[in-house]
């Protein structure tokens, strides 16, 4: 593969190119680094201002990994055993340095509302504000706060008194129907959850020969055959009065539709519990946000091994997907890095140092490898290695340990911004959509003024 | 009350041998053990049979021991064992007449020591530095020796002796200078238990020390603390020793689908909850890299630490490697005038069948048992279909059999262990324990260190009835402290990302960081 030649590109391949290919419009506005929700909501942001925008992502970005659900802020301090009622009333006490502090409430409830316009524009409603947190189940029977959860989840809310009944589907690993339903309705005889629970597991569902998965789940719900025979059977398993949960599974394409059928077919309240990786919730949100982007204009190149920055002075003119000189160039005005954290690859590490990997960033971290870690793993406290990133100004521009502006052009959104350990005080998505949002807008209006 | 002939206190490698051998012998038999099995320094060592070759220049007793137990290992213990072999290797810096005083010493011992030209050893193992300048074949080979001991117990349960995990014992009863029995608290319960009994055998390994005092023997041992590192490819499919006297830093074992780099030595006081650190961890890993360069590039995916007992004098021992590796085996009637307590220490895995046999010739000289030892010859009971280092049987089966069918069924995607095995393991687990279901299946011993399965497992215990949903959740949690222990000092590159992936898994999803 690697035998032929490399050669510079001529009309006759541009000729072939498809009308999508990025290599046809190289010069853009802003261009973003990073496909997870912080990146796509910065795109979604500087779209909106009508800038020109370009989206580059080695993968598919995070949001697979996560459970579809948007933390905002579930625990202050987080130490605290007692979740926070109200998100934006805990925002407001947090440290000075915190990403949250930096916007201050007023763009953080622009942009969770600007999410939730975005994604109902989708046909896939979040319920849900920044006033108030929502306890939901998780697959292994403890309880979540978290702030907007899709429409599909809403009747999972553990303030309802209603009993439900947990379906799983035999072979499906990560949800124990059963197990879940015990854990539950412990937290229910101590008085933390409002209703009991029960299990039951669904014999062997027809996938066509398929392994039973997440996604293959999902895949067959959009189908409708497969959940008109579902009916029958869940309609045999439940109780009267009972609500029904299932795993996130119900469908890929119209998760909505198949959510209010299912509801109207079986006659009663139905919801979904976030899985483990790889999250269908996720998968959604992920496909509906970048189609949105697209039809806006927004061009997307995903999948591909190495990114170099062209810099002058302190300014960053392009990057170059490969190796400068023998490969494209795409120029932008102003540039976003929403790589993320460790798992997005925006942070490596080796035995003696944290590093930044696009830009070389300064990070700030201990030098001794054992303060990057607490002797407990599940501690509130954090693991410091979690809050470790870039720090940023107020418009979110990456500085050094000075406090001054490292790259003329640069903006940050995510979880590559330092200060947010998203983990522990569950503030991921929350960080994500508010650090994108902002950053986005102002690298729009930095591109409009040069 | 609970009446027996003996009494085996310690529920390691020497422990588990001596209840075997007693049943055996017809003798009546229950072994105590404070935690679980191999919760000492049995299951905290790099799972290597030795070939004694590296105890030949400067501790030949222990050097002709291991020779001999290698040969008895494989004919007994066959499913558990690998037999690899092994090379010892010189770099330019190493001494120069160390490989010639080697293979006089090993010739001398009879252990099977052959030189080969560095050409051979590149050919048959790519991944040894090109650096080297002289090698020897010797019959290192590696071994699972959580599966070696417990079909240890289970064989002497076969015979009538009995197990119990989580009794600690507290007091030895004496009848004047006779014993009479013991006091053990059940450290689940935290109720007190007195079993009697004519003879006392200790086998606490580290713990040796304390459990004779408590006979009011006194029984010096010396503690050296050894650290490993787990590499999550095998790189070299052979015994990898440094030709030079014994030092940190100078074995690699191929064991299972892993690499496992041994090992460091430093006397400590404490013996409790040994910890590997991030030093240790470098220092393995740079001396590793000189004789297996691609050290440098493969994850890390687990490090921890034993605590050797040795028999020896305390006097000037910085590193304990100078002192040793042979056991004793002791009658304290004879030497303390406490009648009917025994204790046998010091020694190695690969020599744990010969020191049992010791200590209960010992007790039945005593008796007037004549039964001969038969635990050389009797092979030892492995569960139906296992096979040590099976990972690329398994992924061929799997091939074979229904894909799609096969794949939701492997509930460890690292170690390709399925549904099936686990439960039927859970149905012989006696206390519920992640730890021991991990040592019994392999599951959660692979690249994620159990990350993604581990909740997986505690699902099909408390689905089995096992534990009760108040345990789950603070089984699987303390599971997920003792396995940060393992983790936290081979923390960067691709493990520290996978691990982010894992911490996101348990404190985001599932909230575990509050939960009560």
């Amino acid at each position: 593969m690697t035998e032929r030649p490399l050669r510079t590109w001529g009309i006759f391949d541009l000729m072939i190119l498809e009308p999508w290919n990025p290599f046809l419009f190289m010069i853009y506005d802003v261009i973003v680094i990073g496909a997870g929700l912080a990146g796509l909501m910065a795109a979604e942001s500087a779209a909106s201002k009508g800038a020109k925008v370009l989206l580059l992502a080695k993968g598919l970005g995070s949001l697979p990994l996560t459970t579809g659900c948007i933390d905002v802020l579930g625990y202050f301090p987080s130490t605290s055993q007692i979740p926070l009622a109200a998100p934006l009333v805990g925002i407001k006490q947090l440290a000075g340095h915190h990403p949250y502090t930096q916007l201050g409430s007023e763009e953080i409830i622009a942009a969770l509302t600007r999410f939730q316009k975005t994604i109902a524009s989708e046909n896939y409603p979040y319920n849900g504000s920044g006033n108030a947190n929502i306890l939901i189940p998780t697959s292994l029977g403890s309880l979540h706060p978290t702030c907007l959860i899709p429409e599909t989840m809403g009747q999972g809310d553990l303030s309802l008194a209603e009993p439900a009944l947990l379906l799983g589907f035999e072979g499906l690993k990560d949800f124990f129907p059963q197990f879940i339903a015990n854990n539950l309705t412990l937290l229910h005889e101590k008085g933390r959850v409002a209703s009991a629970f029960r299990g039951e597991v669904i014999k062997r569902p027809d996938l066509g020969g398929k392994a039973t998965n997440a996604l293959t789940l999902a895949q067959a719900f959009d189908n409708k055959d497969f959940r008109e025979r579902l009916v029958k059977e869940v309609r045999s398993l439940l109780h009267p009065g009972e609500r029904i949960g299932f795993p996130a599974v119900l469908g890929f394409h119209s998760p909505r539709e198949v959510w209010m059928e299912l509801q109207e077919r079986v006659g009663v309240k139905i919801f979904e519990i976030p899985l483990p990786p790889p999250s269908v919730p996720g998968l959604r949100l992920y496909h509906l946000l970048k189609s949105h982007l697209q039809k806006k204009g927004v061009r997307f190149f995903v999948g591909f091994s190495k990114l170099t920055p062209s810099i002058e002075k302190n300014r960053i003119i392009g990057l170059t997907l490969g190796e400068p000189g023998k490969n494209v160039i795409y120029r932008a005005s102003a540039f976003i890095l929403a790589t993320g954290q460790f798992v997005g690859g925006g942070l490596d590490s080796d035995r003696y140092r944290i590093f930044e990997t696009l830009l070389g960033l300064p990070i700030r971290y201990p030098e001794n490898r054992k303060e990057w870690f607490r002797p407990t793993l599940l501690t509130p406290e954090g693991q410091p290695f979690n809050g470790f990133g870039v720090e940023v100004d107020r418009n979110l521009q990456p500085v050094d340990f000075q406090g001054r502006i490292v790259y003329s052009n640069l903006f940050a959104a995510g979880g590559i911004i330092t200060h947010a350990d998203s983990m522990n005080e569950k503030s991921g998505g929350g960080v994500a959509i508010s650090t994108g949002y902002v950053a986005g807008k102002s690298a729009a209006a930095f591109a409009k003024n040069h | 009350m609970l009446k027996t002939e003996v009494i085996v206190i310690g529920g390691g490698a020497t422990g588990a041998g001596v209840l075997r051998d007693l049943a055996l012998r017809g003798i009546e038999a229950i072994l105590l053990e404070k935690k679980e099995l191999t919760s000492g320094t049995s299951g905290r060592n790099h799972g290597l049979l030795h070939s004694g070759a590296r105890y030949a220049v400067n501790d030949p007793d222990s050097g002709r021991e291991c020779i001999s137990e290698n040969f008895f290992l494989k004919k007994i213990a066959a499913p558990c064992i690998e037999v690899s072999g092994g090379f010892f290797v010189s770099l330019p810096d190493d001494p120069p007449d160390y490989p010639d005083k080697l293979l006089r010493a090993c010739k001398h011992l009879n252990i099977p020591a052959q030189e080969i030209s560095p050409l051979d050893v590149l050919q048959k193992e790519p991944a040894v530095s090109s650096k080297i300048t002289r090698a020897i074949h010797v019959p290192d080979g590696s071994l699972d020796p959580f599966r070696l001991i417990r079909a240890n117990v289970e064989d002497a349960e076969r015979h009538g002796a009995k197990f119990f995990s989580h009794r600690e014992v507290i007091e030895i009863l004496k009848d004047g200078e006779r014993i009479k029995g013991v006091k053990v608290r059940d450290a689940r319960t935290g109720e007190f238990l007195q079993i009697q009994s004519r003879f006392i055998i200790n086998a606490g390994g580290v713990w040796a020390g304390k459990i004779a005092h408590l006979a009011g023997v006194s029984l010096e041992v010396l503690f050296s603390k050894g650290s490993l590192v787990v590499l999550s490819q095998r790189l070299v499919n052979t015994v990898i020793n440094r030709c030079r006297p014994p030092s940190s830093g100078d074995i690699l074992v191929p064991n299972g689908p892993a690499l496992i780099l041994g090992t460091t030595s430093k006397t400590v006081e404490e013996i409790e909850n040994p910890a590997p650190d991030e030093e240790e961890v470098d220092l393995l890993i740079s001396e590793g890299e000189k004789m297996v360069p691609e050290i440098a590039f493969t994850r890390a995916i687990r490090a921890y630490a034993g605590v050797r007992p040795l028999m020896g004098a305390r006097e000037g021992q910085e590193d304990g490697r100078r002192i040793s590796r042979d056991f004793l085996a002791l009658n304290h009637g004879e030497t303390d005038g406490v009648k009917g307590f025994y204790s046998v220490v010091g020694g190695k895995l690969t020599t744990y069948r010969l020191m049992a046999e010791r200590v209960v010739d010992a007790l039945c000289k005593e008796t007037g048992n004549h039964n001969p030892c038969s635990t050389a010859e009797k092979p030892l009971p492995f569960p139906e279909g296992y096979a040590f280092h099976d990972l690329s049987a398994k992924l061929y089966g799997l091939g074979k059999s229904d894909h799609s069918q096969g794949m939701e069924e492997i509930f460890c995607e690292c170690e390709l262990v399925s549904r099936k095995e686990i439960t039927q393991e859970i149905q012989n687990l006696v206390h519920p324990s992640l730890n021991e279901m991990q040592q019994r299946t392999r599951a959660g011993m692979g690249p994620c260190q159990g990350g993604f399965c581990s909740h997986r497992l505690t699902a099909l215990m408390a689905e089995a009835g096992k534990i009760t949903p108040a345990e789950s959740l603070s089984l699987l949690k303390n599971f997920l402290e003792e396995r940060w222990k393992g983790i936290r000092p081979v923390l960067w590159g691709p493990q520290l990302r996978e691990e982010q992936l894992i911490q996101a898994l348990y404190t985001e999803l599932f909230n575990l960081d509050h939960h009560e």
